[in-house]
C-alpha cells in the first residue's frame, strides 16, 4: 500500500471489525419502513430471548439503551446521595464517570497490574459503599477476575452492596476459570450482569444492552428507566443478531486466533503484553515518550488505536483485534521501530 | 477524532462494511409494509405518528447508517445533528439537548428541577410524562384545568404558582386538545413568569400548525429567559420507532441537563433525523394531509352534533358521550385504535389522524355507532 493511500482502521473503540451481522442488517432493511410507528413500551420479544438465551427468568432482565444507560440508572437510582460508589483505577471510565455525572461519591481502588486484584477493592469496601463496579474482562487490561474471586467477593461483602460485574466482552473470553456469573446470580441477589450488543454482536450504534439482576432491582430501575428508550430498529437489529449464531461463531474464533497470534508477536517484538480474554491488546510502556512513538508510528500507518491517556491513563495504549490483515500490518509496522 | 474516522465516505472504502449499500436500493424501497401484510391489525390512531413516514431520503440514511452500526460513531453524529439543530433554530450548539425521543428530555428536566423535590403547574389535561416522572420523584403538580373553550387557564396557572414551583408545563399545541395558543397570550405569560419559575414549553406538534398568530417560543430563549422549548422527530418527521427528540433553552439551563441524559441516541435515528430535516417536501406534504384528514373528521363530528376543538396538532379531541374505554373497545372491534384516556375527560376521546381514506372509514363506523 502506498503512503498516500492508507485506509485509516479504527482500533480504538473494540468494536466488530466484521461490521454488524448480516441478519441484523436484514432485520433492520425489513423493519426500516415502520419507523413511524413507536416502539412497545417493553421491548417483550427480545426480553424473552434473552431469558432463553441465558436461561434466567423474564423478571431478571432487563433491556437498556446500551449498557451506559444501566450504568446511569444505577448510579442514580440505586446509590443514595450519601453512598458511594467503589471501582478501580485503570478500568472503564463510564463507572466514575457516570458517578460524578449522578453527584454520587466515588471511590477508586488501585490496580497495581493488569489484573483487578479485588482484595483491593475489598479493603476499601466500607458502610458507605453501595455498589462496586468492575469489568470482567476489564477494559482496558483485557484481563479477567475468576469464578472463584468473584465467590469469593460477594461471600465477603455485605448483602447491601451491589456488585456489578460488567461483562460486555464475555464472548470473546476462553479461559475456563471465568465466572458462571448467572449462576451466581441465583445465590446472590446483589449481584448484576451487564451485558451489551455493542461488541461482539457488531451493534454498539444502535444502543442496545442488558442487565440481569434480582427482580426487585430490575423493577427499581425499569421504574426509572425512560420509556421507550430503545429504538426499534435496535430491538430488532438484537433479536435477528441473537439467532446469528455463525456470525457470532465467526467473531469469536477469529478474535480468539488473532488475539494469540497479536500477542505472540508483540512478546517477540519485545513489548510487555499481558493475556487478554477480550477482543483488544494492552500495552503499557515504561515512559510516555516509547508510548507516543509507537502511538504515531501506528497512526502514520493508518492504525487508530487508542491512547488510553483519553481515560487518564499514563503510558499505555489499547488495540482493538482487526481483520487478520489489519493485525499483519500491525505487527509489519511495529517491527519497524 | 471520532469526527473524522466516522465519515461515511472512509468506511465505505475500508473493509468493514457489509455490501449495506447493495440492499439500500429498490428493494427496500418495494417491500412490503408487513404491519399492512396482517389484515387484522388495526388502524393506528392512538399514538399521533405520522402514517406516511418516515421520508425516502430518511430511509435511505437509516438503511446506510447502518454500515456504521458497529461502531461508536454516534459520538460525532450527535455533534453533527446538534449543529444542524442550532442552525435551524438560529442560536449556537449550547443551546440544544438531544434526547432518546424528546421524552428523555421531559424526563431528565423533572429529574433537574424537581429531583429535590418542589412543585409543578401544568395545565390540565396535557402532556404528562414531565408530570408523573416528577411526582415519582416525589414532587408535587398543580394540574390547572382547562377553560370551556378547552384553552389553557392562565389566570388560574399563574395562580397555582408559589415559591416551591421549579417548573410550569405547557404544552403548545396541546396534546391531547390540540389547541394552540397565540403568541399574543403566551409570550405575556412566559414574559411575566419566567422570574418565578421555569417555563416549559412542549412543542412537539409545532410543525402542524397553521394558526397565523402561534409562534414557537424559540424567540425567547434567544432572548436568554428562562424558557425551554422540546421539540421531537416522532411527529411530522415520522421517525418515533427511532427516537430522537431535542430541547432548545440557554445554555445555563442545557449545561445542567446533559448530565443527567441517561442516553446515547442511535446512530440510525441520528443519520435520519439529519436527513429529514432537509426534506422539507416531506413535511408538506405531510401537512396537507394532515390537513384533509382532520376535514374528514370535523365533517362527521358536525354530522353527528358532537363537541370537539379545533385542533392544531395531528389529532383532534372529541366528545363521544361514552366512556371512552367502552368507546375504545367499540372502535377495536371495527379495526380502529382509538387513543387512551385522558382525564377528567373520560368520555371524550383522542383521535390521532392516519391517511384520508382510513379517516373516511373511521367517520363511517363512527356514524354507525352515534346513531
Ligand atoms: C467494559 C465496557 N462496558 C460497556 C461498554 C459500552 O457499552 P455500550 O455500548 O453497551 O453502552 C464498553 C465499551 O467500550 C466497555 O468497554
Ligand atoms: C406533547 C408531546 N410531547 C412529547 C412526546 C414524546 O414524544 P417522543 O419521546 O417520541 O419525542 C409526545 C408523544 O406523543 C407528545 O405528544
Amino acid at each position: 500500500m502506498t503512503k498516500n493511500n492508507i485506509e485509516p482502521v479504527r482500533l480504538m473503540a473494540n468494536e466488530n471489525p466484521f461490521g454488524p451481522s448480516p441478519k441484523a442488517l436484514a432485520a433492520i432493511n425489513e423493519q426500516s419502513q415502520n419507523v413511524h410507528c413507536y416502539p412497545d413500551w417493553v421491548p417483550q420479544t427480545l426480553k424473552e430471548k434473552l431469558a432463553a438465551k441465558n436461561q434466567v427468568p423474564l423478571k431478571n432482565i432487563m433491556v437498556s439503551a446500551g449498557s451506559y444507560e444501566l450504568i446511569n440508572l444505577i448510579s442514580r437510582f440505586l446509590v443514595n446521595r450519601d453512598e458511594e460508589i467503589l471501582t478501580f483505577d485503570n478500568t472503564f471510565i463510564a463507572y466514575s464517570l457516570s458517578a460524578k455525572r449522578n453527584g454520587r461519591k466515588c471511590v477508586i481502588a488501585h490496580m497495581s497490574g493488569p489484573d483487578c486484584n479485588l482484595e483491593n477493592l475489598i479493603s476499601l469496601c466500607t458502610n458507605k459503599t453501595r455498589v462496586i463496579f468492575f469489568a470482567n474482562p476489564n477494559n482496558p487490561t483485557g484481563t479477567i477476575v475468576t469464578h472463584d474471586s468473584l465467590r469469593n467477593l460477594l461471600e465477603t461483602v455485605p448483602d447491601n452492596v451491589l456488585v456489578v460485574v460488567d461483562e460486555a466482552y464475555c464472548e470473546y473470553v476462553t479461559d475456563e476459570s471465568y465466572p458462571d456469573s448467572r449462576q451466581l446470580q441465583k445465590d446472590f441477589s446483589n449481584l448484576i450482569i451487564l451485558r451489551t450488543f455493542s461488541k461482539i454482536y457488531g451493534l454498539a450504534g444502535l444502543r442496545i444492552g442488558y442487565g440481569i439482576a434480582s427482580e426487585k432491582l430490575v423493577k427499581i430501575l425499569a421504574k426509572n428507566q425512560i420509556l421507550r428508550s430503545i429504538n426499534l430498529l435496535g430491538e430488532k437489529a438484537a433479536e435477528a443478531a441473537l439467532d446469528d449464531v455463525e456470525y457470532i461463531n465467526h467473531s469469536a474464533s477469529h478474535n480468539s486466533k488473532e488475539r494469540a497470534y497479536l500477542f505472540n508477536e508483540l512478546k517477540q517484538l519485545g513489548f510487555v503484553v499481558n493475556e487478554s480474554q477480550a477482543n483488544f491488546q494492552y500495552l503499557p510502556f515504561p515512559d510516555n515518550e516509547q508510548k507516543n512513538n509507537v502511538y504515531e508510528t501506528l497512526d502514520k500507518d493508518g492504525l487508530k488505536v487508542c491512547d488510553l491517556e483519553i481515560f487518564g491513563h499514563e503510558k499505555s495504549l489499547r488495540i482493538t483485534i482487526g481483520q487478520s490483515e489489519t493485525n499483519q500490518r500491525i505487527i509489519d509496522c511495529l517491527s519497524r521501530i | 477524532m471520532t469526527k473524522v474516522l466516522t465519515r461515511r465516505d472512509w468506511l465505505r472504502q475500508s473493509g468493514v462494511i457489509l455490501g449495506g449499500t447493495a440492499l439500500v436500493g429498490p428493494r427496500v424501497m418495494a417491500a412490503p409494509n408487513p404491519t399492512a401484510r396482517k389484515n387484522r391489525a388495526p388502524i393506528r390512531m392512538m399514538f399521533n405518528e405520522n402514517p406516511y413516514g418516515p421520508s425516502r431520503t430518511a430511509r435511505v440514511a437509516m438503511t446506510r447508517a447502518f454500515e456504521e452500526g458497529n461502531l461508536y460513531a454516534h459520538f460525532g453524529a450527535s455533534l453533527e445533528l446538534k449543529e444542524m439543530l442550532a442552525k435551524k433554530e438560529g442560536v449556537s450548539p449550547d443551546h440544544i439537548i438531544i434526547g432518546s425521543g424528546s421524552r428523555e428530555i421531559l424526563n431528565v428536566t423533572a429529574l433537574r428541577y424537581l429531583g429535590d423535590g418542589g412543585e409543578i403547574v401544568a395545565n390540565y389535561p396535557g402532556y404528562e410524562t414531565l408530570n408523573t416522572y416528577a411526582e415519582n420523584l416525589g414532587a408535587k403538580v398543580h394540574r390547572i384545568r382547562v377553560l370551556d373553550d378547552m384553552s389553557p387557564d392562565f389566570t388560574g396557572i399563574e395562580k397555582a404558582v408559589n415559591r416551591n414551583t421549579k417548573v410550569i408545563n405547557i404544552c403548545n399545541p396541546n396534546n391531547p386538545t390540540g389547541v394552540a395558543t397565540g403568541a399574543s397570550v403566551l409570550e405575556p405569560f412566559c414574559r411575566k413568569m419566567e422570574s418565578k419559575s421555569l417555563v416549559f414549553v412542549d412543542e412537539a406538534y409545532n410543525d402542524y400548525v397553521m394558526d397565523k398568530d402561534y409562534r414557537s417560543m424559540v424567540y425567547l430563549v434567544k432572548e436568554g429567559l428562562n424558557v425551554m422549548v422540546t421539540r421531537t422527530f416522532s411527529k411530522i418527521h415520522a421517525l418515533a420507532g427511532i427516537r430522537v427528540g431535542y430541547g432548545v433553552a440557554k445554555p445555563e439551563i442545557i449545561s445542567k441537563l446533559e448530565p443527567l441524559n441517561t442516553g446515547t441516541i442511535n446512530i440510525l435515528g441520528l443519520r435520519a433525523a439529519m436527513a429529514s430535516l432537509e426534506d422539507e417536501s416531506f413535511q408538506e406534504l405531510s401537512r396537507e394531509k394532515n390537513l384533509e384528514a382532520k376535514q374528514t373528521v370535523y365533517e362527521v363530528l358536525e354530522q353527528t352534533g358532537r363537541k370537539y376543538a379545533k385542533s392544531e396538532g395531528n389529532f383532534i379531541f372529541f366528545h363521544t358521550g361514552k366512556p371512552i374505554l367502552e368507546f375504545q373497545a367499540i372502535m377495536e372491534e371495527k379495526g380502529v385504535r382509538v387513543g387512551r384516556p385522558f382525564p377528567p375527560f373520560e368520555d371524550w376521546c383522542r383521535l390521532s389522524m392516519a391517511k384520508p381514506n382510513e379517516m373516511r372509514k373511521f367517520a363511517n363506523y363512527f356514524k354507525d355507532v352515534m346513531a
